[in-house]
């Protein structure tokens, strides 16, 4: 079982700069004027999260000194576009840091969605029966929104905003659902279920998760440890994401339906 | 003219004769295969390891790995064969990850990934690929889709996944069994 | 894949549409893949042949570019080969390059330690004519030195090691063959000679046996021919223990209990008398004793019995009875392990006798095929050595030393020593006056093939030196004091027939020999050199040799009138097929037998030991819960070719087959890791639950893991089968009356 955590920390880590652009942006829009809104540093850590995460990504290539290869599909391969847009995102990123216009950070941050959307497809392949489908364009989303409003509770101490509560709720619930409904689907998508059901470390990341949405509730210290909960959660639950989703190609000569 | 094979599991021994051509013709790594025998599981054909699916690239209709590598390292060729160039390949596996039927292959050592090109380069010079010239049955064969019309020719065989929009190329003929005498189940 | 309506090309095309794509530089534009066709005329390509032991014995050919063997293929102009050699055969590149294989000779400290070390040939050479000459002196004659070899390497020149110890003096030789000898013999008591169809003439039958046979995984060109028989009509009966590959292509599949397919063959011999469907003509005319076999029939044998015996219903044995006597012609293939038993050569006598009796030997397209020999009349050049003066030997009379030895025994008062190859270990541990002290190994792996490995180790320990020639370190190398790298085929010059097919294949010098191996020959040189050098005279072999000279010694006017050449260089251009005036064994029917006729009742079998007519010999009873079958596998010929990393992909570890009830009963799950046992020793592998197997048998492949404690003979006896020794020297071996238990491990 190969973990991919290049796969790992790049998803993960792009859908935290993410989401973190997207709160930074509409707050920059919102309410630019408020006194705590917070300070344009926060656009170098976004920047910084998003280039760690594209570092991990040269990880898993074979040859990552040629990785802006990456960007000449862009007629066909979702692959591409992703890293077109996540490349482009960070320049942005820091970008906004140091020009720090609000047109500049909308502009990031839509360019964010860009590759949170290419980041659906390209991670659904037909070869996976179980996430050929929404569910990883759910799943992203949902961890870039609950990760993004989590992250902005580190910067200045406001109470969690709905957005964030709401995503961090469905995504548990998509991630507990998704896996019950593949036990009746086909023989890859069933193993895929069984799999991600028996896995320790997937429970572990639903249970984070689900602590991290509880403690919203309570405003006393530990952010800190409720972000780490967050993060450890959607990082365990990518885990198995990658490792533990079956793929066709292995079940080959067995029965598929 | 539309280049598939054709597998008759019926003549398939499951020998890995034409796995070995390839290894033996490309000088693979030793743990590199492009061409995989798969046995059909006793669910499928009742006796195990006695039916087999020999696969290496489906060369589809509408190829995943096209669609799928970032550095357009896939062409489709007018007569249907997909080529894979290691030149402009950067190892990032989404092909790996895409392809349903598991032809790409990784190599760790290169960094890079390989997967069958149905010998277009034997192809050309009007020889049969390797993994052809190698099934000492006459089990595995190339045939044109667009003019090769049989009786018994199936797309999709058990144990191998329905993928319509792709349209895998590979054809078969299914495996049969004996009237069975003496034994005791 | 849809989201929201919108797909995902369109959604990218809708993005391209924006012009995005179309503002990027052309650094990222696609690079279309290009690359030149293949060209063969870059490669130097040499006429190659498979030396192994197999039915299929390939034609060859092999693309060298830069002095460097770079792919092998099967020759094209063989009709039998047709272009594709096997999964072993592609294997052939690497084994040449192999980072296992012994580059120069090397000197075990400590037999068995694996303390080893590289010598010179000269050192090898030196140390190896000082303890020959020790033994001399001692024992005053060379029968302290012994020689095993066989079929690891068939290549004709290869029978210069047999020439370089009759160079030496009288040697002691293990004699005969684990193979086909009970065949061999009973087939030569029911016609003269082992001698079958050309196999290519399988597509003229109309009705196919497979007895005991296996061609999926032992000879698999033939297949297409059965394959090609079935198309045009034919029906395929396969008749085995095992549910083999082969069974599973079959029309008819029939498991009888094993070792009892003679009462199987008597059944249907009293079917075809009951229903007068015996052939008249070829009875009357064309055999000897017809009438006493014909009433052992009447009062011995019914179609009930026969089925009592075997397993196999009694409407089934009537059926397949008259549909083959209806047929015409119609073919029985008897395979080497169907007569791997105590009772072997008897059931081929009764085999023979049912195709007899249907007047289908002599047929194209019929006939009792087993093997043949006639392919193979060479001059034998490198093997006939006289020994030199002053010799002093083995006095008595000898057999035959093997089935391949064609040169008629020389008139001298001694002989080399022959005792039984199929009982190597006891041999060395029981053979006195003088003991046997020394011994060489080429073309063997006695520690894989030979029988009772604990034995064997026994036995190894009273030999003061062993020298193995190999490519491997496989474990009799592990075993051996000296090895001594030898060339694989792509290194030297031999030539090649089949014992199956009609083919003769030349096999050219393609790459130079790696590191330092050296051919049979060119060791045979070395070693006479050293000993000339310390002795002078004690060793007539010539002390040089040009390998291509003598392979084209070789070929003799019996050999080109045979193959319709005028000369050895045609085979430059490729294999070359017999010009058979009949595909058909005994097309004329004169059998060479003492009568001259298909001999029912043969006085020479009842003077042997043996009953005069075909009768049933009754299997032996089990000593043991399991009968073990250790038979081959498709991707191993005996310890070779899976010993490399190419084959690992496919097959990397070994399992015993176990029924899933007889599983159920010992609570052995799939992939278990299990013992499998008797007196003699164990095995401990992986069991794989398969209803292929009986309830009451277990099957382990035999092959050689480098890297993995597995070895079949720790559990196979030396037992012996009936017959052999009348044509090859010494009985064959029941390698399929083995009897074990399992048990769980842990």
């Amino acid at each position: 079982m190969s973990f991919e955590f290049p796969l790992v920390f790049f998803t993960v880590l792009t859908q935290l700069a993410c989401g973190m652009a997207i709160f930074l942006c509409w707050r920059m829009w919102i309410n630019p004027d408020s006194d705590d809104l917070p300070k344009r540093r926060a656009w170098l850590w976004t920047g910084g999260v998003a280039a760690v995460g594209l570092i991990a990504s040269l990880c898993h290539l074979g040859q990552p000194f040629q990785a802006y290869m990456a960007l000449i599909n862009l007629g066909a391969s979702s692959l591409s576009w992703e890293v077109l847009a996540f490349s482009c995102f960070t320049a942005l990123a820091f970008l906004v840091y140091f020009v720090y216009s609000r047109a500049l950070a909308l502009l990031a941050a839509i360019i964010g969605a860009v590759g949170l959307f290419t980041q659906g497809l390209t991670y659904a392949p037909p070869s996976m029966p179980a996430i050929n489908n929404v569910f990883p364009m759910v799943v992203f989303w949902l961890s870039a929104i609950a990760l993004g409003a989590s992250s902005l509770t580190l910067i200045r101490s406001a109470e969690y905003n709905l957005a964030g509560r709401l995503a961090m709720c469905a995504l548990i619930a998509v991630l507990l659902i998704a896996p019950s409904i593949w036990l009746s689907g086909s023989t890859t998508m069933r193993e895929t279920g069984l799999l991600w059901l028996k896995s320790g470390g997937f429970w572990c990341g639903a249970v984070l998760i689900l602590l991290a949405f509880v403690a919203t509730w309570f405003d006393k210290g530990g952010k800190i440890l409720r972000f780490a909960s967050l993060f450890c959660g959607v990082f365990l639950t990518r885990m198995i994401f990658f490792s533990g989703t079956v793929h066709t190609a292995s079940n080959m000569g067995l029965p598929f339906n | 003219m539309r280049y598939a094979f054709l597998l008759d599991m019926g003549k398939c021994i499951g020998c890995r004769g034409c796995a070995m051509a390839c290894k033996n013709f490309y000088n693979l790594e030793p743990e590199m295969v492009w061409r995989q025998v798969y046995p059909l599981a006793e669910a499928i054909y009742p006796h195990s390891g006695r039916a087999f699916l020999s696969l290496s690239c489906n060369h589809c209709e509408h190829p995943v790995c096209v669609t799928a590598c970032p550095t357009a390292s896939y062409t489709q060729r007018a007569d249907g064969i997909v080529v894979h160039n290691m030149e402009t390949c950067i190892g990032c596996q989404n092909c790996v990850r895409s392809c349903p039927y598991g032809a790409p292959r990784y190599s760790a050592t290169l960094g890079k990934v390989q997967k069958c090109g149905m010998c277009w380069e034997r192809l050309d010079a009007g020889l049969l690929p390797s993994c052809v010239l190698g099934c000492v049955t006459g089990a595995l064969t190339i045939i044109n889709l667009d003019d090769y019309v049989a009786p018994g020719i199936v797309q999709y065989p058990a144990g191998y996944p329905v993928m319509k929009k792709i349209s895998p190329s590979t054809r078969f003929i299914l495996p049969k069994e004996p009237v069975m005498y003496g034994v005791k189940p | 894949m849809k989201l929201n309506g919108l797909s995902r090309r369109g959604f990218l095309k809708g993005l391209a549409a924006t012009g995005a794509a179309a503002s990027l530089p052309a650094l990222f534009a696609p690079v279309p893949a290009r690359g030149a066709p293949f060209n063969p005329a870059a490669y130097q390509v040499f006429q190659n042949a498979c030396p192994r032991n197999c039915y299929d014995t390939c034609a060859m050919r092999s693309y060298v570019q830069d002095g460097i063997l770079k792919f092998v293929e099967g020759s094209p102009q063989s009709t039998f080969t047709k272009g594709s050699v096997c999964v072993k055969g592609y294997e052939y590149p690497r084994r040449v390059y192999s980072p296992d294989r012994i580059k120069y000779p090397m000197l075990q400290d400590g037999r068995g330690s694996g303390n080893w070390r590289r010598i010179s040939w000269d050192e090898a050479m030196d140390r190896i004519s000082d303890k020959i000459l020790d033994i001399k002196k001692r024992d005053g004659s060379l029968l302290g030195l012994g020689l095993t070899k066989y079929s690891g390497n068939f290549g004709i020149t290869n029978y210069s090691v047999e020439g370089m110890m009759s160079s030496l003096g009288y040697t002691t030789r293990f004699v005969g063959t684990p193979c086909w000898p009970a065949g061999i013999d009973a087939q030569n008591y029911d016609m003269g000679d082992m001698w079958c169809n050309d196999p290519e003439d399988i597509v003229k039958a109309r009705y196919i046996i497979l007895f005991g046979a296996n061609p999926a995984w032992c000879s698999m060109h033939s297949v297409k021919f059965l394959y090609e028989a079935q198309r045009r009509g034919a029906r395929l009966v396969v008749i085995d223990p095992l549910f083999t590959q082969t069974a599973a292509k079959a029309d008819v599949y029939w498991r009888p209990k094993p070792a009892t397919d003679g009462a199987l063959a008597l059944g249907m011999c009293r079917h075809l008398l009951d229903r007068d469907l015996v052939n008249e003509d070829f009875v009357r005319n064309y055999s000897h004793g017809y009438d006493e076999f014909e009433n052992y029939l009447k009062n011995n044998v019914t179609v009930e019995w026969a089925s009592e015996v075997t397993g196999i219903p009694a409407d089934q044995i009537r059926q397949v009875t008259e549909e083959f006597a209806a047929s015409t012609p119609a073919t029985v293939w008897i395979g080497y392990g169907l007569q791997r038993h105590t009772n072997g050569g008897a059931m081929v006598r009764s085999i023979d006798a049912f195709v007899a009796m249907t007047g289908n030997i002599g047929l194209e397209g019929g006939g009792a095929r087993y093997g043949q020999l006639q392919t193979w009349g060479f001059s034998y050049y490198g093997m006939v050595q006289k020994p030199p003066q002053g010799s002093v030997g083995f006095r008595g009379t000898g057999g035959p030393k093997g089935e391949f030895d064609f040169q008629l025994e020389g008139s001298s008062e001694y002989g080399d020593r022959s005792v039984n190859i199929n009982k190597t270990a006891q041999e060395i541990l029981d053979t006195k006056d003088p003991e046997i002290k020394m011994l060489w190994v080429a073309c063997k792996n006695p520690f894989a093939q030979d029988f009772d490995r604990n034995k064997m180790e026994k036995a190894f320990k009273k030999l003061e030196m062993v020298v193995t020639v190999d490519q491997f370190f496989n474990e009799t190398v592990q075993n051996s004091d000296i090895v001594l790298p030898v060339t694989t085929l792509f290194e030297e010059w031999t030539v090649n027939v089949s014992y199956w097919h009609y083919w003769l294949a030349l096999n050219e010098q393609a790459i130079k020999p790696m590191h330092e191996a050296k051919s049979d020959i060119e060791i045979a040189c070395a070693l006479s050199k050293a000993m000339n050098a310390k002795e002078k005279g004690s060793c007539t072999f010539p002390e040089e040799a040009d390998v291509k000279e003598w392979t084209i010694k070789e070929f003799n006017k019996g050999i080109y009138d045979y193959f319709g050449i005028e000369s050895w260089e045609k085979l430059r251009e490729g294999p070359v097929k017999a010009k058979l005036k009949s595909t058909a064994a005994w097309p004329d029917r004169k059998f060479k037998t003492p009568s001259g006729k298909y001999e029912f009742k043969s006085e020479l079998c009842e003077k042997n030991g043996f009953n005069a007519l075909p009768v049933y010999v009754a299997p032996i009873e089990p000593t043991a819960p399991f009968r073990l079958y250790t038979t081959h596998i498709q991707f191993g010929l005996h310890s070779q070719f899976v010993n490399l990393d190419w084959m690992r992909p496919f097959y990397s570890e070994p399992f015993v087959f176990i029924h899933p009830v007889a599983a159920k009963e010992k609570g052995i799950a799939d992939g278990d890791r299990v013992r499998v046992f008797n007196e003699i020793g164990e095995v401990e592998l992986k069991a794989k639950i398969s209803d292929n197997v009986a309830r009451d048998m277990l099957v382990m492949y035999e092959a050689w893991f480098p890297y993995l404690k597995y070895n079949v003979q720790n559990v196979v006896t030396d037992l012996r089968s009936d017959m052999g020794e009348m044509k090859t020297g010494a009985p064959g071996a029941a390698i399929l009356d083995q009897f074990v238990d399992i048990r769980k491990v842990g």
